[in-house]
């Protein structure tokens, strides 16, 4: 009784882990996808000529920097 | 329809009168000064009790006895089974009063409107009652400019009672001139033809006038001036009766599916009675002639009998009726269903889904969207914009750029009639389909339920804005009106802004819309606030705009946050990517 109560916890444990660890990949894939969108638009940035497009690019930039921020800090959580 | 063709037929038929015969001009004017009297005297009878008959409609209706004596005494009071009627309208719509209980107050109105005949008859046609009129009107119209509300209705019921009598008098006058031109008596009848004549007259003229009260005046002054037989008079009286009914279906065509049913049941009343007191009228009669005498009435005494005989129509309709109340409302109930509109319609909460809880999710989360895009269609239109070609942001600076023109749109009617509907439904289906699901999924249905209510506050904020909107849109002080003018862009701009991202594909650049979104409403709250400031000290607008325009302001930021919170449970399905977005990076 003891030693399934034991195997009980411990698969609980496992999978616990193993959500978190699924959680923690694919909060990585989105801060991967966020950093390759961050990097073009810092692209189109400098290469921008339109004044309204460079503001729009920059106003995403921001936004973009801010989510990667909460990503990290969410991966902490996990 | 019938409303609109009821006005010029009213006239040409008055005018065709006045201009033919300069007594029945007389006679005219008579029923007209007497009409505004009765709505003087009710309005002052309105004004004297003071919510009392509110209170009495409220507490003394427990059951259908009680029903029909409140209905009994309060129309009594007020002199008006049609206020009687109106607030029972008002009170089934919030539930106050049951069908039943409703119909139990209009069945007791009847009888108590027939209090007006006892107070013209016993007033009295045979005195000269002008002499009265004049001191009554003066001393009513000295009442009425008085502040306090109790002094104002007295006022009124004085100055009503002087229009009465006032009306009588002139009515007694054209008929004893007109006596003298037409014998009006040779036009009585006998027999039974005679009686369906007099009762279509009587049901004419009341639907003309508007007013079975002044039908029952002018009969009983014709009676007096022995224009008029004593039983074609008491076919008048079931005509008006009969004629009364007419009215109030006439009104309650503009009224909710209640107000209709409540018409129906006076109808069904007044009906079903006018056939069995014209069926017994002889014998009904003859026992008003016998029971006349035993309550003091001299038996020449003509206008008060047919007080008595109004009254016993009334009472013998209560005693046929009131057993089948619950029947005629089962009746009227199946006869007159709550019109549902096509918005209000739940479009994708299939029962069969209820126990399927991936199912029931994604229909709940389809009607949510459907919800919303009703909503922000009221809310375009509250804001004077049309929908139509209103796709992006240059289709909107196009639509701003043009001069305001109003869209008249009741937001309050658009969500008690449509969505209100809709948004119960969800949150009924939602608590029925949260049964079957396991934790998680309750709190998804737990979100898409918090979705639907944002949708309802933020169709109510865009209420309390509308007003000032529309009047500061037509201000001459360009600074306001540029100033609502900007915070009408921004609302549309970001209901505009939350369509174009629902359209995107990515879930991660849904997200980064929403955080840049975030961030300008942000920046336009900051900028709008320190531009009210500067505004006001140049004095380029006055206080009372600045303080409108300020709280505006916080509804629109309110507003625009509350949408973007809407968008993010709408639109951003995959639930990691929401933690990300709803996940405060300042944390420590």
């Amino acid at each position: 009784m003891k030693i399934s109560k034991f195997l009980n916890k411990i698969k609980k444990y496992l999978k616990d882990k193993s959500l978190a660890q699924t959680k923690q990949d694919k909060i990585k894939e989105i801060i991967d996808k966020l950093s390759i969108k961050k990097a073009q638009l810092k692209q189109e940035i400098k290469d921008s000529d339109s004044a309204l497009k460079k503001e729009k690019n920059q106003k995403e930039f921001k936004a973009i920097s801010k989510l990667l921020k909460k990503s990290k800090k969410l991966i902490l959580k996990v | 329809m019938s409303k609109k063709l009821l006005l010029p037929f009213s006239f040409l038929f008055f005018a065709y009168f006045v201009i033919v015969s300069e007594d029945l001009a007389v006679l005219l004017s008579g029923i007209a000064i007497f009409v505004i009297g009765m709505y003087f005297m009710q309005d002052g009878f309105r004004l004297l009790s003071g919510g009392v008959l509110d209170k009495l409609l409220q507490k003394f209706t427990s059951n259908l006895f009680y029903s029909i004596l409140t209905g009994v005494i309060s129309t009594s009071l007020v002199q008006s089974s049609t206020i009687t009627s109106l607030i029972v309208i008002s009170f089934l719509s919030v539930e106050l009063l049951t069908l039943v209980q409703g119909v139990g107050v209009i069945f007791g109105a009847n009888l108590g409107s027939t209090t007006t005949a006892w107070i013209i008859s016993s007033l009295g046609v045979d005195v000269k009652i002008s002499l009265y009129a004049m001191p009554l009107i003066v001393f009513g119209v000295v009442l009425r400019f008085a502040k306090n509300n109790a002094y104002k209705g007295l006022g009124n019921v004085l100055l009503g009672l002087g229009f009465i009598f006032l009306g009588i008098a002139y009515m007694k006058e054209g008929f004893d001139t007109l006596k003298d031109s037409i014998d009006l008596a040779a036009y009585s009848m006998e027999g039974v033809f005679g009686i369906i004549i007099y009762i279509v007259i009587g049901v004419v003229v009341t639907v003309v006038i508007q007013s079975s009260a002044a039908t029952l005046a002018i009969v009983i002054t014709a009676l007096n001036a022995d224009s008029i037989i004593y039983i074609n008079a008491l076919a008048l009286v079931i005509g008006a009766n009969l004629g009364t009914t007419l009215t109030a279906i006439l009104a309650s065509l503009a009224s909710n599916e209640n107000g209709k049913r409540v018409a129906f049941a006076y109808f069904v009343f007044n009906f079903v009675t006018g056939i069995t007191v014209t069926i017994f009228i002889y014998f009904i009669s003859d026992f008003v002639d016998i029971f006349a005498p035993l309550i003091g009435i001299d038996a020449d005494n003509y206008g008060m009998k047919l007080a008595l005989f109004h009254t016993l129509f009334s009472v013998i309709g209560l005693l046929i009726l009131s057993p089948f109340v619950p029947q005629i409302v089962t009746l009227s109930e199946r006869l007159i269903k709550k019109k549902v509109s096509a918005h209000s319609k739940p479009k994708y909460l299939l029962e069969a889904n209820l126990t399927l809880p991936e199912a029931a999710i994604i229909s709940i989360k389809k009607e949510v969207i459907n919800l919303y895009e009703n909503c922000q269609r009221a809310m375009f239109h509250a804001i004077n914009l049309h929908t139509t070609n209103l796709k992006t942001k240059e289709d909107l600076e196009v639509q701003i750029s043009k001069e305001v023109t109003k869209i008249n749109t009741d937001i309050d009617e658009i969500y008690q009639s449509n969505l209100k509907i809709l948004y119960s439904e969800i949150i009924q289906y939602s608590s029925f389909a949260q049964e079957n699901m396991t934790s998680s999924q309750q709190q998804e249905v737990g979100n898409l339920k918090r979705g639907a209510k944002i949708i309802v506050e933020v169709l109510k904020d865009t209420r309390d804005i509308q007003k000032n909107l529309n009047y500061y849109l037509k201000s001459r002080n360009d600074f306001i009106k540029n100033e609502y003018n900007i915070l009408r862009k921004e609302l549309a701009a970001i209901l505009i802004d939350i369509n174009i991202l629902n359209a995107t594909e990515d879930e991660i650049e849904r997200l980064t819309q929403l955080e840049v979104l975030k961030a300008t409403i942000q920046a336009n709250d900051l900028t709008n606030t320190a531009k009210t400031d500067r505004l006001i000290r140049d004095g380029s607008i006055k206080a009372t705009m600045a303080t409108s325009l300020m709280n505006d302001s916080a509804t629109i930021y309110s507003t625009q946050k509350k949408l973007l919170e809407m968008a993010t449970i709408l639109f951003i399905n995959d639930n990691l990517i929401k933690e990300i977005g709803e996940h405060n990076h300042e944390d420590k």
